[in-house]
């Protein structure tokens, strides 16, 4: 492929592309590294040296408090991430390798997680298992257990995090089972070894890397989460990083420094973990690839198999089926406060008063709009962005590629809240009125998300034979026009899959946008945290609804749009 | 005198530190099926992808038509050069029909939906996928997209074909059938082709010349007969036919071009050759097993050896011998479908008079 080489404009695109990246990503990181080593918050990208100290680092670690802030960050994300691995791990054998009744299905629905954002996924936990009123304690007691539940809890929060993270271990997991050769399995079975022996001496060594570089990518996301802790640590009084950051920020004065020494150290470990995990996945076990796509029989699961398919469906109840009910709820309630099973059942509190109040008010309204705006321009500029980025990585050999390559993966390991207060820093007090608008936020998501987009679009450009862009180009088509005719059509599933993921991301995406939003460009996940602050329960559910609604309809559409009219069901013969 | 059609002058093309294609040159007259064959990794199609401008040489120079395409200082792209091609994937687009994938390179250079329609139609039927149009291209066999992949490198009327391993990927009997079928073709059109392939029997039957390419380099090139008969390497011999290759010295030289050599197992013939044969001289004595035949013990005829079977392998339209000549294992191929001889069985062995060649030892 040098049809790279031969484009005239190649590395002026590349020296572009870089310093626009640099510009978005790096600036901003590097901007709060140095913030947390001076006295003064940086203004208008002048930074004051005279205060070089490592005195914000001293008052984080002295702070009264330090030491539970770190055992609840770290303890609760480990707790979470292995709740995750077990239920992620077990999901995946059971769908992907067993005779379960419903594998089908438990296939579909077990990553149907991941589209409920973190935040709503909190809210309804709240509702559901707060001590005093969620309504699973009210069931309880009415049924007389000598229990409650508290989901205020390190444990509440730990178990919050393992059933909404499962679905990425569950991702990674049953990938590599599928992948697995089965006669290494069957080798087993022949050698004498019975089910349990094989799964732990066969199957589970085989499946590690997958399961270990899923769990490292789990305890990061965890780590850096926000939203979880910010609706369910407090009421209990955990504290976790990045809600102290939040706070920090939040006090007056601002303690800005303070916040970007908390920062820093969380991004030194992220970044740890992060090239951990990048070392791990990069094992490759090339044992476990099948030569050929032999079906398998199914591990059969004899008497197990419906009490392990009441498990598995049990989970879906536990993170699908519960929180939507308790969200419809108490969003069709008149009134939020009830205390008896009585209460709950009563017929006349149904009503659609909350959605009217929330959708009549021009405020909830215009975050909406901005919402939409917001995550429309993010899906445009960053589908157009990491596209030609994907495409210079994997379809040139230009250079300067890898270092553009380097630089849209960094964001995996900087927290949304990071990249908020980087910005917030570099664009505050820049004259070019940046701060303020929503573009600021545009910006920042497009930087955040760059890794997802970018892996996206990169899956379905390397599916594409190169021979398929040279014979456009023997055919006398020159390089925008076989990238408009053949490049783009072909990698239309990775390109419509970014597009998916960058509306997605950006419209549930809480943490990044709470440094940068002013009183005109605030967004629909912000408001919806700032009335869940002010105890406007029902409001908040029923705004939650809406956006996981609009999510679900917008997921669905693009899924459609990714599924191939001419490959549809016949492999292409050309990508081999 | 034919006109030169393309002309490569001095290619040298490098991978980093690895040179994989090293002062090349070749020209192809107007008309001409030129086969470029080789083993695997030569650097074969890195030659044709330097004449299609998927690669830009490191040094010299490429002609199509009498106009430098590639020189030092000057790139014409693949889409200027007027060349038609058939890769080894087929790279038929899978979001497209037939008919679009052919008219693609009429709709680039903008002509006009109707024209388009017609010309595709023709091609079409001319590779014999007259009615297929309509289909998705996903929808055909792997022949039939050879065939499409054929039609959308001629619709546009090229300077040139150019072909790489286009026959690979297909079933025994297919590709015979689709070889025969591409030189028909290449007759009645008479469009100048380059094709890579690593069969020699592929090559043998296309060609017009062979280019014959080892390690990067051109080896020889001449008519397959010529290549046959008069390879000038051992790696040609071996490359072009499953000849029988003895180590041997040269006795004496009896007229030009001729000598007497004696094998390492003590066996003497006359032998051709093209080289400075003097007496001593170690060579390689290259006899093909088709010139040879196998009689009845103590045949009278000249050109006669005595020989004992030592095994035998039915080819189904003949039988390939291992005979002991002089102690030393010797292959003869017997047409035919009779009962082998058992090994042991004492025979008199013929070779065709004035075929047996020497090239340097190696
Ligand atoms: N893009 C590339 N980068 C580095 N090395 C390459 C590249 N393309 C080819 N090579 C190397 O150059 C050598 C020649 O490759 P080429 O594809 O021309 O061989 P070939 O004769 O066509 O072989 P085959 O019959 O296997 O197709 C090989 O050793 C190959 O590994
Ligand atoms: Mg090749």
């Amino acid at each position: 492929m040098t049809l790279g080489r031969s484009l005239p404009l190649g590395a002026i695109a590349v020296s572009a592309l870089l310093l626009l990246l640099s510009v978005l990503i790096v600036l901003p990181v590097g901007v709060l590294l140095l913030g947390s080593v001076l006295s003064e918050a940086p203004r208008a990208l002048r930074f004051d040296w005279s205060g070089l100290t490592l005195a914000n680092y001293r008052d984080v670690l002295a702070a009264t408090g330090f030491a539970p802030l770190l055992a609840a960050t770290l303890g609760a994300a480990l707790a979470g991430t292995v709740g995750a691995a077990l239920i992620g791990a077990s999901l995946a054998w059971l769908a992907v390798r067993t005779d379960i009744p419903g594998r089908r299905v438990l296939d579909l629905v077990a990553v149907m997680p991941l589209f409920v954002p973190p935040l709503v996924g909190a809210f309804a936990w709240d509702i559901l298992a707060s001590p005093r009123s969620g309504i699973l304690n009210i069931v309880l007691r009415a049924i007389g257990a000598p229990f409650t539940l508290n989901i205020y809890t390190f444990g509440g929060i730990a178990f919050t995090y393992a059933i909404y993270y499962a679905p990425y271990i569950y991702l990674f997991v049953s990938a590599a089972l599928r992948n697995m050769d089965a006669t290494l399995e069957e080798a087993a079975f022949m050698s004498g070894a019975g089910r349990a022996k094989v799964l732990l001496h066969i199957t589970l060594p085989l499946v590690a890397p997958a399961l270990l570089s899923s769990s490292l990518l789990v305890f990061v996301l965890l780590i850096e989460l926000f939203a979880i802790p910010a609706v369910l640590g407090e009421p209990g009084n955990l504290h976790f990083m990045a809600v102290r950051i939040w706070d920090l920020i939040g006090f007056t004065p601002p303690r800005v420094n303070q916040a970007s020494a908390l920062g820093a150290m969380m991004l030194v470990m992220t970044v740890v973990l992060v090239m951990l995990q990048h070392k791990v996945a990069s094992r490759r076990n090339v044992v476990t690839v099948a030569g050929k796509g032999q079906r398998v029989r199914p591990v059969a699961l004899g008497g197990l198999r419906w009490p392990l398919a009441a498990l598995g469906f049990g989970y879906l109840l536990l993170v699908v089926v519960l929180p939507t009910v308790a969200l419809l709820f108490i969003a069709l309630r008149r009134n939020i406060f009830f205390s008896t099973i009585g209460a709950i059942l009563d017929p006349t509190q149904l009503s659609f008063a909350q959605f009217g109040i929330a959708f009549g008010d021009p405020v909830v309204v215009g975050t909406l709009w901005n919402s939409l705006a917001v995550s429309s321009v993010t899906m445009a500029g960053g589908t157009v962005l990491y596209f030609l980025v994907a495409y210079i990585v994997h379809r040139t050999r230009l250079p300067g590629r890898r270092a553009l390559d380097l630089v849209t993966v960094l964001p995996v390991a900087i927290p949304g809240i990071i990249i908020g207060l980087g910005y917030l820093w570099s664009w505050i007090s820049l004259p070019i009125g940046l701060y303020g608008t929503l573009w600021i936020i545009i910006l920042a998501y497009v930087s955040q998300f760059a890794p997802q987009a970018t892996r996206a679009i990169a899956g379905s450009l390397v599916q594409i034979h190169p021979e398929l862009e040279e014979s456009s180009r023997l055919c006398g088509a020159g390089f925008l026009t076989t990238l408009r005719l053949i490049v783009v059509p072909l990698a239309r599933p990775g390109i419509v899959s970014a597009m998916i993921l960058l509306f997605v991301l950006s419209f549930r995406e809480l943490a990044t946008a709470l440094f940068l939003y002013t009183s005109g460009t605030q967004l629909f996940s912000l408001a919806m945290f700032d009335f869940w602050q002010r105890g406007s329960t029902g409001l908040v559910a029923a705004m939650a609804l809406v956006q996981s609604l609009i999510l679900l309809v917008f997921v669905l559409l693009g899924q459609a749009l990714r599924r191939d009219r001419m490959t549809d069901g016949n492999p292409v013969p050309t990508a081999g | 005198m034919p006109t030169v059609k393309c002309a490569l002058q001095g290619l040298q093309k490098s991978y980093g530190p690895r040179e994989v294609v090293s002062d090349l040159s070749l020209s192809v007259a107007e008309g001409e099926f030129v086969v470029i064959l080789g083993p695997s990794g030569c650097g074969k199609t890195t030659t044709l992808r330097m004449i299609a401008g998927l690669e830009r040489p490191d040094r010299g120079t490429i002609a199509i038509d009498g106009a430098i395409v590639s020189a030092p200082g000057r790139f014409v792209r693949p889409e200027h050069r007027a060349i038609g091609m058939v890769f080894q994937s087929y790279a038929i687009w899978p979001h497209m029909t037939v008919s679009e994938n052919v008219a693609y390179p009429l709709r680039v250079r903008g002509i006009r939906l109707r024209e388009r329609r017609e010309r595709a139609e023709r091609v079409l039927d001319l590779v014999g996928l007259s009615n297929e149009g309509p289909r998705p291209a996903t929808a055909l066999s792997g022949g039939q997209m050879q065939r499409v992949a054929l039609a959308r490198a001629l619709v546009s009327d090229p300077a040139l074909l150019l072909f790489d391993e286009p026959l690979s990927n297909l079933d025994l009997k297919l590709r015979e059938r689709l070889r025969t079928e591409l030189k028909a073709l290449q007759r009645r059109t008479g469009l100048t082709s380059v094709y890579v392939t690593h069969d020699q029997a592929e090559a043998v039957e296309l060609a017009d010349r062979i280019v014959v390419m080892q390690a990067g380099r051109i080896v020889q090139i001449g008519r397959p007969q010529d290549l046959y008969r008069e390879p000038r390497t051992r790696f040609v011999a071996e490359f072009i036919a499953a000849a029988n290759i003895l180590p041997a010295i040269v006795l004496a030289a009896t007229a030009p071009g001729v000598a007497i050599v004696r094998t390492a197992a003590g066996f003497e013939t006359e032998a051709r050759h093209d080289i400075a044969a003097s007496p001593g001289v170690p060579v390689d004595l290259v006899i093909h097993p088709e010139d040879c035949t196998l009689l009845a013990p103590g045949a009278p005829a000249q050109h006669c050896h005595a020989v004992e079977v030592l095994g035998s392998r039915f080819q189904g339209t003949g039988t390939r011998y291992t005979v002991a000549l002089h102690g030393a294992p010797f292959d003869v191929l017997v047409l035919g479908t009779d009962e082998p001889l058992a090994p042991g069985t004492p025979a008199s062995l013929r070779i065709a008079p004035g075929r047996a060649r020497i090239v340097p030892a190696t």
